[in-house]
């Protein structure tokens, strides 16, 4: 139960999830969705480690709205730059080591994730703060990760 | 608003193509994956814009916002596992050959 409780949020987006692919909101998918993300939440909190897991997780939504609205601007943004140097091919291949200000595991698995979702740069490894990116730019180009994204990151994802 | 998700699948279908042009066009194996990025993020999400402009708002349209959310997730985690793969194996960067 006490599960259930600490986990209400992430039970009613699986629920949703479940009515979609339903195709109906009606009492009874509503109901049956409930209990099944019910008992899918508390098996996967059973797990070893399963728990603190997801417990770390503490995202609030506008916060991490603005900042999937600045990940599609920043795609975009970087598609015409690499379109750019796909046509002159001029592509300086090379490996950037960046330090991140972000301490918690999911913020920086974001981090990493918006670094390769936008072309151009590619996430290679991570050893806790240091992330090893690929990269096609030049070195006279401005810096690979925008402040903004972090700064807008940092307000959606809390620790 | 539909001529606008034509629009929006046409300009999809030409990023796909300059991808494919970018990775017949290094010979790289960094290069080509950095390039093939352009037509994994870019060229899909506007693809799939361009649906939901088509078909607006319908169960439909929330399970390919769905799909969109999942790829989001899961196609830096792929590209990300190959560059990885390929980096940990040995495979070095040949500095100034595209």
């Amino acid at each position: 139960m006490k599960y259930i409780i600490r986990h209400v949020a992430f039970i009613l987006f699986l629920t949703l999830i479940w009515c979609i692919l339903n195709n109906r909101f009606t009492p009874f998918t509503l109901i049956t969705g409930f209990i099944l993300s019910s008992i899918s939440i508390i098996m996967s909190c059973r797990i070893h480690g399963g728990e603190p897991f997801m417990h770390r997780l503490n995202i609030s939504l506008f916060g991490f709205i603005k900042f999937f609205l600045l990940l599609v601007y920043h795609i975009y943004l970087s598609t015409f730059r690499m379109i750019r140097l796909i046509f002159t091919s001029n592509v300086h291949l090379r490996l950037v080591h960046i330090d991140t200000t972000l301490k918690d595991d999911w913020s920086i698995f974001f981090l990493a994730n918006a670094i390769t979702l936008t072309p151009g740069t590619v996430t290679v490894n991570r050893h806790d703060h240091h992330l090893l990116i690929l990269t096609v730019y030049p070195k006279s180009e401005d810096p690979l990760v925008d402040p903004k994204l972090i700064k807008a990151l940092r307000k959606g994802v809390k620790h | 608003m539909e001529i606008l998700g034509y629009i929006l699948i046409s300009i999809g279908l030409v990023l796909i193509l300059i991808g494919y042009i970018g990775v017949l066009r290094f010979k790289n194996f960094y290069t080509r994956i950095v390039v093939s990025s352009v037509m994994d993020t870019a060229a899909f999400d506007t693809i799939i814009i361009g649906i939901l402009c088509i078909k607006g708002f319908s169960y439909f349209s929330l399970k390919i916002l769905l799909i969109l959310l999942l790829m989001m997730f899961l196609n830096p985690l792929a590209t990300h596992t190959i560059v990885r793969g390929a980096y940990t194996s040995g495979l070095r960067i040949g500095e100034g050959k595209p």
